[in-house]
């Protein structure tokens, strides 16, 4: 297993009640595996995971991108800076 | 200063013209976005703001500037390019990001300008929140090419 920190902002931070999550994955995880598990572990996050894109180590991230131990992914709803 | 940042003071659109000032430069543009009075709900209604509020992933969101920064100096012949952006409560009126370009031409100043505000509005891990008077919500924002960068 490895274990991720999960950083959540904006309307993901609220749904969560928190700015961030510790969670634990198998070793093969993918970004997309993360927001599986996040969808199951906390069902309130559902609708803005639908919308929101990935960052891990502060780059955009696709799914298919793999984690590792100690990583840190961010949960990013559609952004409105500017 | 630095040329890129996020902060919650606020912004000095002076110092960053100041700061890309060049001697080779006979162009500066600078673009202000400004907290506006009024926002449309989702049925196009318009209705006051009181204030806005910005979260931002501070660290991505300096390393998206420079990303930005970068990719402009390279598409565009400019001298110079800066830019801040505002976190926390901003009052209607002020200023939530600044910009400044400076360029031999003002052709290449204008485009490189709206370039970067462009790249922000897609790309800075930035979030609005507009307060009412009965309410406060974030703004439906930019969440990239369909399927492209999501999980």
């Amino acid at each position: 297993m490895i274990t991720i920190e999960v950083l959540l902002f904006a309307a993901a931070r609220e749904a969560a009640g928190a700015g961030s999550i510790r969670v634990e994955l198998p070793d093969d995880a993918t970004v997309g595996d993360a927001f599986a598990h996040l969808r199951v572990a906390h069902p309130a996050l559902g609708p803005v995971l639908g919308a929101s894109r990935a960052a891990v180590d502060e780059e955009f991230a696709p799914p298919s991108r793999s984690l590792s131990n100690g990583d840190t992914m961010a949960v990013l709803p559609p952004v409105s800076g500017g | 200063m630095e040329p890129f940042g996020v902060t919650a003071e606020p912004l000095d659109v002076q110092a960053l013209a100041a700061f890309i000032a060049d001697s080779g430069a006979g162009a500066i543009v600078t673009f202000l976005g400004v907290s506006r009075e009024s926002s449309n709900d989702a049925n196009q209604v318009e209705r006051p703001v009181e204030t806005l509020w910005y979260e931002a992933y501070g660290p991505m969101a300096l390393r998206k500037l420079r990303e930005i920064g970068a990719e402009t100096t390279s598409r565009f012949d400019i001298r110079g390019v800066a830019c801040w952006h505002r976190t926390g409560e901003v009052a209607i009126g002020e200023a939530s990001v600044a910009i400044a370009v400076s360029a031999p031409h003002r052709g290449d100043a204008f485009d490189a300008c709206r370039f970067v505000i462009e790249q922000i509005k897609t790309s800075l891990p930035v979030w609005k929140r507009e307060r009412f008077a009965d309410g406060e919500e974030w703004v439906e924002g930019y969440g990239g090419e369909a399927g492209s960068a999501r999980a």
